[in-house]
């Protein structure tokens, strides 16, 4: 997409038609430079700035294509340099440096284009100044400063499309990409994604494959950078190799971490289709500033009308912040509304953090989405009418497709039964407990929304949900808040359960604490943020037992160290064992695993065979007290 | 596979009275005192548990002299048989659900205390849980009556939002259909107003509407249709001034005679429904009070927990049904600071 050479420039508006109707794929604009910039920069350089190059600051900024600038004056943080900044520079590097040159822009390793401010007051000619060799007379580059642009522009080449990217990278890209690369970006996004530009400067190719070379675990092959996601990540199409059978993978969008991430969340999905991707993109990227001024508004009206102390009612839109780390990934704005009895949202947006998994803020922004709605009551619709979209935000619905959901981003609400689907992928259950919810919720046992409410207000925590649904058909009584605790034996055995599952989630816990060791040897606790090893478990409904998998290090709880030499644990949680129950333990003992009686610390030593005895760390009373407040939360939480 | 598993123990009196009776004593002052606390009260439930669970673990102690394993159709009976203690002396073999377990009466003798233990984890098949059903299909979306259900919704003040949703399930309940009325996000003056509209026709035509909070707690159902109201307030009566709950608007204080309900009573944490249950029961003993005197207008100055407005105005209706003449009650709407809007006036 070169410029022509009938549209040369004569002047500053030349070069701003050329920019907007031809649009030149490989040249990139930055911020323009206030009329205070220029003058500031004058004086603080003590130059008469050229006319021309004024104009051009203030109207076209700064401009870049492949090997070359032409700086502005204001401060972008894209592009780091300005006019005035680098002039200082060269100034402090070499004392001789003329004192009438004005640098803009950079040539070679030691050639700087300078624009020549002693000639006239209104148009500078273009030096090519060696800084090594300020005794040789510069070349002249060009009479004046339209003139250096437009033959920058009219030399600017044509990006290569997908063929060029086989033929230089060896790499055969899916059909959607020559699409996406043709899609009309926001400035600020266009200089994030990577196109087949000549040389080695951001947005092009080049560049953005010698970042990923420099990422601290190598990519596979077959990855073609295609967006800078966040400062320490890229979006990476998986495409194929000439003559080889494309992976599965083909046409993905997966996310590459540069740093040395856990292996789990290195290349996890983005999107199926790099085309969607791109348009995503380009819309949140389009939404973002209106959504923030929204949010900056919402969030003065909450606090002139709430502050801190009274609990507003499900009508008045809140703010909502969702930070990871002290860092936001998630931000949204949003109150029941009684004329379509639903949620309503005004502001709505994630980010993609280096420290948080792919589309973790997306994924969790939309969870409290949906539990408020369940929670506010009404129908499950949630409408988007009055966000910066004005349709269901392209990002939720990327993570949606991500999740193997086909969420129409074209639509301006989310159906009720749309919400139920995404509800159920937000909560993230593991697989054997989505199973039992499922069945469950297909024979009318209960909604699929109360489940997953219950998980995500804390009420319950997976095991402990799991637990009980395998274990016990009280579960679903337990899950209405329990029966009333005056007819004793019945409340006794939903007690029994609900203690049994309550110790298995704090074993659980225990057992995820990073490195195993809660104390030090200096007696002082250790905590990792955030760090958990990964530790599966399964329900032994038969036995109404858990078997625990992956444990690294010494079993907690214990009084003797016991280590496991396959990795297993299974215990038998129980609030007061019977005699049935040391015998079915041995039933459960294999040569490598670890076989445990798990009870609340106030039980008394074990009769019958020997079974090594997991000590809880509360006692009764404490996990009562820990029970009844999730009864209480179950029988006032919506069904 | 894990299964519940119902024991009933038998033990000597004699051990039962040294160890064990004293524990069992204050269990039943708690359990004597839960039962006559408000709805969702629970603290004396709690204190119960624990002494249950002493008892419990006391018994582990003790050699049992013998032992019936109970089936699962007594089980289910047990399950379904109300408050009762788990243990059982052999005179109160009648009263006790245990007593109707032929196997339980057959071994209980003098001088011998039963105890019920359960095991929800003894080995066994896991029995499914009890539901036949089908998937609850998710809700319907709703507009404003006259709208477009595909299209945005209208532009309405939410005010005027709700009372179309109140009243067009009012006027669905009041023609028969089975659908509840759901009183959660409504505003006071919405609710009584409609509740005002509905409540009218005659008596023969009186209609039991559900009544389902969005906690899912279901309250009693409230009579529709069955009254005859007049809009005017008959003369000659004694006026008293009432906020309905103490509390909660101070600026009211200075107007009224006092309050119906206390806030510590009403606005507790449990479901909506047991609230409603707790404000209908308090409501129909105070008008009973406040009428006893004579024919009464009563102002009641309200505000807006639903649960306490459903349940007052449910009591309002049984009383003008079951004593017509005797009440005038006139609603109050808080319109901000000190302003109060008069509602259409509840009489007979």
């Amino acid at each position: 997409m070169s410029v022509h050479a009938a549209q040369t420039p004569t002047n500053v508006d030349d070069i701003l038609r050329i920019l907007e109707a031809e649009r030149p794929a490989s040249v990139s604009r930055g911020k323009t430079a206030s009329q205070e910039d220029t003058t500031k920069a004058a004086r603080a350089l003590d130059l008469t700035i050229p006319e021309d190059y004024v104009a051009f600051a203030e109207s076209v900024g700064h401009l870049a294509g492949p090997g070359w600038h032409v700086f502005g004056m204001g401060h972008d943080e894209r592009f780091p340099r300005s006019a005035a900044g680098a002039t200082v520079l060269a100034r402090l590097a070499s004392p001789d440096f003329p004192h009438d040159l004005l640098v803009i822009g950079e040539l070679g390793a030691d050639r700087l284009a300078c624009l020549d401010c002693g000639l006239s007051p209104t148009r500078g000619g273009v030096l090519d100044v060696r800084v090594t060799e300020l005794d040789v007379p510069a070349r002249l580059l060009a009479e004046t400063l339209v003139g250096y642009v437009g033959d920058r522009l009219r030399d600017a080449p044509a990006p290569s499309g997908p063929g060029a990217v086989e033929h230089e990278f060896g790499l055969v890209t899916p059909p959607e990409l020559a699409a996406a690369w043709e899609v009309q970006l926001p400035p600020e996004l266009a200089v994030r994604v990577f196109r087949p530009l000549p040389g080695s400067e951001p947005p092009s190719l080049q560049y953005a494959f010698g970042v990923l070379a420099q990422a601290a675990q190598p990519p596979r092959g077959e990855l073609l950078p295609l967006h800078l996601v966040d400062a320490r990540s890229l979006a990476c199409v998986v495409c194929a190799r000439p003559g080889e059978e494309p992976p599965a993978a083909f046409g993905w969008v997966v996310r590459w971490h540069l740093d040395d991430v856990p292996r789990r969340a290195q290349s996890r999905l983005l999107d199926l289709d790099v085309l969607r991707y791109i348009k995503a993109a380009a819309r949140t990227d389009e939404a973002l500033p209106q959504g923030k001024r929204k949010l900056a508004k919402a969030v003065k009206k909450y606090a002139e009308e709430h502050g801190n102390t009274t609990h507003p009612r499900a009508h008045v839109y809140r703010p909502i912040r969702l930070a990871c780390q002290n860092v936001l990934v998630g931000e949204a704005v949003w109150a029941h509304d009684a004329r379509f009895d639903g949620l309503n949202v005004r502001v709505w947006h994630s980010s993609q953090e280096p420290h948080v998994n792919a589309h973790e803020g997306t994924r969790a922004l939309t969870a409290m989405m949906l539990a408020e709605a369940f929670r506010g009551g009404g129908t499950m619709e949630v409408r988007f009418d009055r966000h910066a979209e004005h349709l269901v935000p392209a990002a939720l619905a990327q993570w949606a497709r991500t999740a193997g959901l086909d969420v129409d981003d074209d639509q301006p609400a989310l159906e009720p039964a749309v919400a139920r689907e995404l509800m159920l992928a937000a909560t993230e259950m593991p697989t054997q407990l989505r199973n039992r919810v499922s069945e469950l919720a297909a024979h009318g046992g209960l909604s699929v929304e109360r489940a997953c409410y219950t998980l995500l207000a804390g009420i319950w925590k997976p095991i402990e949900l799991d637990f009980l649904l395998a274990s016990s058909p009280r579960a679903l009584d337990i899950l209405r808040g329990g029966t009333h605790p005056l007819n004793r034996a019945r409340h006794q055995a939903e007690l029994d359960l609900c203690r049994a599952a309550s110790m298995l989630g704090t074993l659980l816990a225990r057992l995820q604490q990073p490195r195993g060791a809660s104390v030090t040897e200096s007696g002082s606790a250790t905590a990792v943020e955030d760090e958990r090893t990964p530790i599966s478990w399964t329900v032994l409904a038969d036995h109404g037992a858990v078997r625990f998998s992956g444990i690294e290090h010494e079993m907690p709880w214990l009084p003797e160290p016991v280590r496991s030499s396959n990795g297993t644990l299974t215990v038998l949680p129980r609030s007061l064992p019977t005699d049935q129950d040391c015998p079915t333990a041995g039933e459960l003992a294999d040569d490598a695993g670890v076989v445990a009686l798990l009870t609340p610390q106030d039980v008394e030593e074990l009769t019958g065979p020997p079974v090594p005895h997991m000590r809880h760390p509360d006692r009764r009373s404490a996990l009562d007290r820990g029970i009844e407040a999730n009864l209480l939360a179950s029988r006032v939480g919506r069904r | 596979m894990s299964r519940e598993q119902g024991v009933v123990l038998f033990f000597n009196e004699r051990d039962w009275n040294e160890r064990i009776a004293g524990l069992c004593q204050q269990a039943d002052q708690s359990f004597r005192r839960q039962l006559k606390a408000p709805p969702g009260e629970r603290k004396e439930a709690f204190r119960y548990g624990l002494l249950c669970e002493q008892v419990r673990q006391e018994t582990v102690a003790m050699r049992s002299t013998r032992l019936v394993v109970l089936k699962d159709h007594e089980l289910r009976l047990l399950d379904t048989a109300g408050p009762h203690h788990a243990w059982l002396r052999a005179d109160e073999l009648l009263q006790h659900p245990l007593g109707r377990i032929p196997t339980v009466a057959t071994a209980m003798e003098d001088g011998l205390v039963a105890l019920e233990v359960r095991n929800p984890l003894a080995r066994g098949r896991t029995a499914a849980p009890s539901v036949d059903g089908e998937e609850l299909p998710p809700a319907p979306t709703w507009r404003p009556e006259g709208s477009d259900e595909d299209a945005p919704p209208p532009k309405l003040r939410a005010r005027d939002a709700q009372r179309q949703l109140w009243e067009g399930q009012l006027r669905r309940a009041a023609a028969g259909e089975d659908i509840p009325l759901v009183p959660s996000n409504i505003t006071n003056e919405v609710l009584t107003t409609g509740l005002r509209t509905y409540v009218m026709g005659e008596p023969d035509t009186r209609v039991r509407a559900r009544v389902v909070y969005r906690d899912g707690s279901e309250a009693q159902a409230f009579p529709l249709c069955g009254l005859q109201l007049r809009d005017d307030v008959p003369p000659e009566r004694r006026v008293l001034r009432f906020a309905l709950m103490s509390m909660r608007h101070p600026d009211m204080d200075c107007r009224v005679d006092g309050a119906l309900l206390r806030n510590r009573l009403v606005s507790q944490t449990r479901p909506a429904a047991e609230t409603d249950a707790a404000v209908y029961e308090l409501a129909a003993k105070k008008l009973k009070t406040v009428v006893g005197a004579g024919p009464t207008a009563l102002w009641v100055y309200q505000t807006g927990l639903q649960s306490a407005v459903v349940g007052f105005y449910r009591a309002v209706t049984d009383h003008l049904q079951r004593s017509p003449g005797t009440l005038t009650v006139i609603p109050c709407f808080w319109r901000g600071a000190d302003k109060f809007e008069e509602g259409t006036p509840w009489t007979s």
